[in-house]
């Protein structure tokens, strides 16, 4: 929970230090939406604070939120550059089976299969994100119909390839580290959804790569003009986007120990959702990895939170509905009022 | 400073007012003197048969001053049900009474809820390893399998033909051993010709595109038989969008509000009718007994009846129809 003790401070300091303006390329105008988690997290734990606040809850809740939070860094990039990948819940499904077929016609055990098995997901969902960036750049399909395109062809062929039966077989290898296991205390999950995230903040903030990606999205034809080869950035971009749908498709396998064909049919929407309330706009050139992992934070605090609360958790989607909004509402507000920003 | 001032608070507002809003609907009793707490998670919401199960755990909780907090995913899915399991270990009620959504998938998760002393009952589903919970309550699933498939030869009367099963996904045990019942069943009968399985992942869509492929591909066929009620629903609509409704018998497997009304209306023959009531009686008995240190029962089945046009005015079926509303005998 750093984030919420340094972001109000990191305003502050903007003006004065140097450190201000790393911390502002890092996090972006993200300190309100940062409060409302900070806001959620204190209400939830002024409501039951030995069953919200104990290590136990607190990791289930970013283990909750850790396949949304790889697919949303991913999902991040694209939208930055004024795309939208909806493909990404088929595509981690369809990872994870091509993936679980491999492993299990090696075995399914030991460590050879287990490695094989991830490079196998990555690779699957890394060839998904380049079909979406060809379709999208060289086709010149919007983005939106050819991304919602691969949603179902990677859905459709995942059912055909498994012929609609999950499949169960994980090597206790990759159960017990992946799935389920702890790197000093820090379930295995979370520890690859923070790097990822570590590492998607830090390339897009400080890399070539970042400015070109945030230029982009800002204005495609003065990016061209300026010698930018914006097709082949562009299917990158939207592979970084498969591979790491394909990442989060092991993990998927690993935890659940089950390709869970029917259980990511609107992860896409999450993801959306959580990368728009994180402060990314829609419309390209603006957001930040950081805003992103609060956004994936909220939804997940608010379904973790309503249970103990003793509430229904079907008001998570209501709450992240309106947060949504919200969000967005602001997003708009703040470019009125600074036009050009 | 200001922007960040008016959008935080307008963001709060807007959250408060939808939690507040959470607050008024719900309607947990905040008494929280004596008695037990007692989770139920059922496989999905919106299911009347998951309804029943909860009648029949309140019915005895109630009896012995015990809690009850229903908390059910939104799809019949590990993905959805297990963030769910976990937020609810975390307030760590004396009992967690589950119907697991993968026979494998909850296994971890529930070990935690055992490992942290949390007393753990599987109801109607159940997982390949049921050693850490208290006990589990099923139907014999594999024995109403039979059943449908006594119910579907005499139906046809000893008319020839196909006879397709439409099931649910491949790895829920209950469906699974419906088939396997019908399977067995099925195929000593003269004259049918048992044409296997189709997966629909509880989806209508998926289970009326299953159904209107196969009537494509085969002209004689004269029974489906569908392991749960989403199937039903498709297997019926393409029927209907077919005109085979006539010639073509299903045998279906749940007696919700709408199966009750398929019933009725003639689109389906029969709906065998399992017994969740007498399930989430069971489950909650068990857990209760497990909680004060009596003898549990470590497993328990319950049975199965058949809901035709023609008993379905009977009081013994009336009872066993799945509904939200409890029976108030």
């Amino acid at each position: 929970m750093t984030a919420v003790d340094t972001a109000p401070k990191g305003q502050e300091q903007r003006r004065q230090s140097s450190r201000s303006s790393l911390w502002r390329v890092l996090t972006g105008p993200k300190a309100d939406i940062t409060m409302v988690l900070a806001a959620m997290v204190v209400i939830f734990a002024a409501i039951d604070a030995r069953a919200f606040f104990n290590s136990y809850n607190i990791w289930n809740i970013f283990i909750g939120a850790s396949l949304l939070l790889v697919m949303a860094v991913g999902a991040t990039f694209v939208l930055i550059t004024g795309g939208v990948d909806l493909s990404v819940g088929s595509v981690l499904v369809f990872s994870g089976v091509v993936s679980a077929k491999v492993m299990i016609a090696l075995g399914p055990e030991g460590w050879g299969a287990s490695i094989i098995g991830i490079l196998v997901s990555v690779a699957a969902g890394a060839a998904w994100g380049v079909i979406n960036g060809i379709v999208v750049t060289k086709l010149r399909v919007p983005a939106l119909i050819a991304t919602l395109g691969s949603y179902g062809a990677a859905q459709g062929l995942a059912q055909v390839i498994s012929n609609g039966n999950d499949a169960k077989d994980v090597p206790p290898e990759l159960v017990d580290t992946l799935g389920v296991g702890r790197l000093a205390g820090v379930p295995w999950l979370v520890v690859v959804a923070l790097l990822v995230s570590l590492v998607g903040g830090l390339v897009l903030a400080f890399t070539r790569f970042g400015r070109r990606t945030y230029t982009i999205g800002s204005n495609a034809e003065a990016a061209r003009r300026v010698g930018i080869r914006v097709d082949r950035h562009l299917i990158s971009v939207y592979s970084i986007a498969g591979s790491l749908a394909g990442l989060a498709g092991i993990m998927s396998y690993s935890q659940y120990g089950s390709t869970t064909l029917a259980g990511h049919a609107t992860d896409n929407l999450s993801v959306i959702a959580a990368v728009v309330i994180g402060g990314t706009s829609l419309f390209g050139g603006i957001g930040t990895v950081f805003g992103t992992v609060v956004g994936v934070l909220i939804p997940a605090v608010l379904a973790n939170g309503l249970v103990i609360a003793g509430l229904n958790s079907f008001w998570r989607d209501t709450a992240v509905g309106v947060v949504l909004v919200v969000a967005v509402y602001l997003d708009q507000w703040r470019r009125r009022r600074r036009p050009g920003t | 400073m200001q922007i960040n001032r008016r959008a935080a608070a307008l963001s709060l507002a807007a959250l408060t007012a939808t939690m507040s809003l959470a607050a008024c609907g719900s309607n947990d009793s905040a008494s929280a003197d004596g008695g037990y707490d007692i989770a139920l998670i059922p496989g999905v919401a919106n299911d009347a048969y998951y309804g029943s199960v909860a009648c029949g755990v309140k019915s005895v909780a109630d009896d012995s001053g015990a809690r009850v907090e229903v908390q059910a995913p939104k799809s019949f899915s590990p993905t959805d049900q297990i963030p769910l399991l976990e937020a609810v270990i975390a307030k760590s009620p004396d009992a967690i009474i589950i119907a697991p959504t993968d026979s494998k998938a909850l296994y971890a998760p529930l070990k935690r809820a055992v490992d942290r002393g949390i007393k753990v009952v599987l109801v109607d589903t159940t997982l390949d390893d049921p050693s850490i919970a208290e006990a589990e309550v099923t139907s014999d699933n594999v024995e109403a399998g039979k059943v449908a498939a006594k119910t579907m030869a005499d139906l046809l009367g000893g008319r020839a033909g196909s006879v397709l099963t439409v099931n649910l996904t491949a790895g829920v045990t209950t469906t699974d051993q419906r088939e396997r019942g019908f399977a067995d069943a099925i195929k000593a009968v003269t004259g049918v010709k048992y044409l296997g399985q189709q997966y629909t992942d509880n989806s209508v869509q998926k289970a009326a595109s299953v159904v209107s492929a196969t009537l494509a591909s085969n002209t004689d066929l004269a029974g489906i038989f569908s392991t749960a009620a989403f199937n039903t629903e498709g297997a019926v609509s393409a029927l209907k969008s077919a005109g085979a409704s006539d010639k073509v018998t299903i045998v279906g497997f749940n007696a919700n509000p709408p199966g009750v009304e398929q019933i009725r209306n003639g689109e389906v023959a029969a709906q065998v009718v399992l017994k969740p009531y007498d399930e989430g009686i069971e489950a909650a008995r068990q857990a209760i007994n497990a909680l004060q240190d009596k003898e549990v029962t470590k497993k328990v089945t319950t049975g199965a009846l058949v809901a035709t046009a023609k008993n379905l005015g009977s009081a013994e079926v009336k009872k066993y129809l799945y509904s939200f509303d409890c029976p108030t005998a």
